[in-house]
């Protein structure tokens, strides 16, 4: 409300003292109108939002602190939960495994989807196929894939595998080995890249003819044009990429509860699946609180540091750098 | 401010609404019955057996309403919801958790109910009701029964001239077997004689047999005695020391099946599980297949399996429902689970009936007495309350017992003795 009203008055007056409270009289009645709708139009996400985001919250931020087994009376336990937490060898590995997948996977999955989305944004004869093809993936439901690659990683029968005995490589028995069950979940979040690889595709496409056409002049090389404007102009894209990238990541559940359980003892563990035993097979809602508030403050924080990143490495047309 | 204000009164619908909604009215009952509500889990033949046996209740119990609450999955998170929600299902359907609700006061004791009817429990269902006892209070009346039973190819031993499998064989005779009919061709084995015992029920069986355990009767910790060990380590020689049984990684690159899958396809001559295997190897028409009681050693020993019904300590009307589950577990009661093939019943009349016996469990006559006879050997299941938790110390501890040729056994059951410890004591 204030913003409008100043801008208005800034346009308009030499004079903005007399005229602002003039100002105020005439937009307040149009802008009270205004509001009321605003209100109206985001009532439903508000209602959502309070009920099934911010009230779980604060409840679950609460019964962090208490003992609660979801039947009986929570009592209140202080800091005995986070205590435990930070005491608990599980934890500590699904913290590991969770960075680990995160850190290779999500940079992997940029990478190789700025490759395809770059590749698929020549014109060529049939691209459309191509484009449909490797976007396809992103349509199989994750409960599908999942099981696609309990037989695409079989440890003879495999196809990863048969393809690597072709070169004399005796592959491991991928989601039942300790190390290699890690890979296996990231072959999994590459398989589904397409997803990212559409944005990127759409930001290349936007990329404006001219910038290219003036540098061609220049002489400059497929090689300096990649990189000198088109990373950057579609860099927010990549920032989108990367935090959302990062958030799913953090938070994978689905995949490791179908192919694994996060076996062998424990290997493929990350926090989300294990946040889930201790709810709602070990009646821990105290300690499934505790662990959910950790998670939140390193996605925080990790979203932070990328995002205080971010005025280096993205660009914004409309923004003008200092 | 007026902004404020609306924001306000936006929260304060919300809240309001939110508690409205919390809060639903509870079932006025102006007919004078009573109404209840029982919760299940299974498929839709699961369902349609319930509703007819809650038929027959109806018959006997015309006051009683009972409503079917159909959960055909995520069934415990369902109802740890409805509890936690002061909801609760006035009759449960409950198995291995029963202790997890009974020790968190989300079960009502029997017991005065049990002694008013004059309901003789182990007449009844045997041993296997102490199964949903703790503390002397009984949990739940055991509903739906059956344990770990051999099922064996008999195509594949009459091929080798062997005798099948019965309720005298020891270890020796089993292992035995197992090595004459597991077949290898060109250093790829073709036919397995011996499923390995990776499923919980399964190697539990091995050390209750020799005498070992999980618990002892006192409930302490004697999974790394030297008989559990012993046990153990015959489990584990199955698959790497005579290679009679298919490694996890042997399953994987079989398009990771189960023993029960390996078996109706004819390529394992024996297997061990519950009854639900019978529709597996039905669906195969020409396998020729039968059923035995578990095999022994120091002492007979099986698992049982099946669900027990159970009566929320929520519940506003438990003598009704402690009428219901007691005629569900009745003779009459259980028929209906007989009529339609769906089960092994609890109780061990009916196990023993002439109708169970007679049944065309499969094309071809079986020794449906199997369950029958199971019922003397069956143990005591450590369903303590941390059931869950105990599953997960057995996995992750074990995973090494499974994939690794080395492994060694005692050391892992030496830790495995702590972390249960440690999982009882706190």
């Amino acid at each position: 409300m204030n913003t409008t009203t100043n801008s208005v008055v800034n346009n308009n007056g030499e004079n903005p003292v007399p005229e602002k409270n003039r100002a105020i009289k005439v937009i307040s009645k149009a802008a009270k109108k205004e509001q009321r709708w605003f209100y109206i139009f985001i009532a439903p996400w508000l209602i959502g939002f309070i009920g099934f985001t911010l009230g779980p919250m604060i409840a679950s931020f609460v019964l962090s602190f208490t003992d609660w087994d979801l039947f009986t009376a929570p009592n209140f336990v202080g800091l005995e939960n986070y205590i435990t937490l930070f005491q608990d060898d599980v934890f500590w590995k699904v913290v590991y495994n969770t960075f680990f997948f995160t850190i290779i996977s999500v940079p992997l999955s940029i990478i190789l989807s700025l490759g395809m989305a770059y590749l698929l944004a020549q014109k060529i004869r049939g691209i459309k196929f191509f484009r449909t093809v490797f976007y396809l993936p992103v349509l199989v439901p994750v409960v599908a894939s999942s099981m696609i690659f309990k037989w695409i990683l079989a440890p003879d029968t495999g196809v990863i595998n048969r393809f690597l005995s072709i070169f004399g490589v005796d592959g491991p028995a991928w989601l039942l080995d300790p190390t290699w069950v890690k890979f296996s979940f990231i072959f999994l979040a590459i398989w589904g890249v397409g997803g990212n690889m559409v944005l990127l595709l759409a930001a290349i496409q936007g990329v404006p003819e001219e910038l290219y056409e003036s540098a061609e002049m220049d002489g400059a090389s497929k090689f300096r044009k990649f990189f000198h404007i088109t990373i950057p102009i579609i860099s927010p894209v990549i920032f989108f990429n990367l935090v959302m990238g990062l958030i799913g990541s953090l938070q994978a559940f689905t995949q490791i509860y179908i192919l694994t359980g996060g076996g062998p003892n424990n290997s493929s563990n990350m926090i989300v699946p294990y946040l889930f035993s201790n709810a709602f097979e070990y009646y821990k809602m105290g300690y499934a609180s505790s662990i959910a508030w950790v998670l939140f403050i390193i996605i925080m924080v990790f979203t932070l540091i990328i995002f205080k990143s971010s005025s280096i490495w993205v660009y914004y047309e409309s923004e003008v750098k200092k | 401010m007026k902004r404020k204000s609306l924001l306000f009164i936006l929260i304060g619908i919300l809240v309001s609404s939110l508690f409205l909604a919390g809060c639903g009215n509870d079932e006025a009952s102006s007919d004078g019955k009573v109404k209840l509500t029982f919760s299940i889990w299974g498929g839709e033949t699961d369902k349609a057996v319930y509703e007819e046996r809650l038929k027959l209740a109806k018959e006997k119990y015309p006051d009683i309403d009972v409503e079917l609450i159909y959960i055909p999955s995520e069934y415990a998170q369902k109802v740890q919801t409805m509890i936690a929600g002061k909801k609760a299902p006035d009759i449960m359907q409950l198995a291995e958790d029963v202790h997890a609700y009974s020790s968190k006061n989300q079960l009502a004791p029997l017991n005065e109910y049990i002694e008013e009817s004059g309901l003789n429990l182990k007449e009844n269902y045997g041993e296997v009701y102490e199964n949903y006892s703790r503390d002397g209070n009984v949990y739940a009346l055991p509903d739906r029964g059956g344990s770990l039973i051999v099922y064996y190819n008999k195509d594949l031993f009459d091929a080798a001239g062997l005798e099948y499998p019965n309720e005298n064989w020891t270890w020796n005779d089993l292992l035995n077997a197992a090595k004459e009919l597991t077949v290898v061709e060109n250093g790829e084995v073709k036919q397995w004689g011996f499923v390995g015992g990776e499923w919980w029920p399964q190697w539990m069986s091995f050390m209750y047999q020799n005498g070992g355990g999980v618990l002892d009767e006192d409930g302490n910790v004697i999974i790394n005695s030297p008989e559990s060990v012993e046990a153990m380590q015959f489990v584990v020689d199955t698959y790497y020391k005579y290679k009679v049984a298919p490694t996890r990684e042997d399953l994987a690159n079989l398009g990771d099946i189960g023993g029960d899958t390996l078996f109706a396809q004819g390529k394992l001559a024996m297997n061990y599980t519950g009854f639900w295997a019978m529709s597996t190897s039905n669906s195969v028409a020409e396998l020729n297949w039968d059923i035995a009681p578990m095999w022994k050693n120091k002492e007979p020993g099986t698992v049982p399996f099946g669900s027990g019904l159970g009566v929320s300590s929520q519940s506003k009307h438990k003598e009704e429902a402690y009428k219901i589950i007691e005629f569900l577990t009745s003779e009459e009661g259980q028929m209906p689970i007989v009529d339609n093939k769906q089960d092994a019943p609890a109780n061990v009349k009916v196990l023993g009936s002439d109708e169970f016996l007679t049944k065309d469990w499969a094309a071809h006559e079986i020794n449906v007495d199997t369950f029958a006879k199971s019922t003397e050997a069956m143990i005591k299941v450590p369903y303590i309350p941390e059931w869950n938790e105990m599953q997960k110390v057995f996995e992750d501890n074990f995973a090494d017992l499974w994939l690794n040729e080395d492994a060694d056994v005692k050391a892992i059951l030496d830790k495995t003795q702590e972390d249960l410890e440690a999982l009882i004591g706190d």
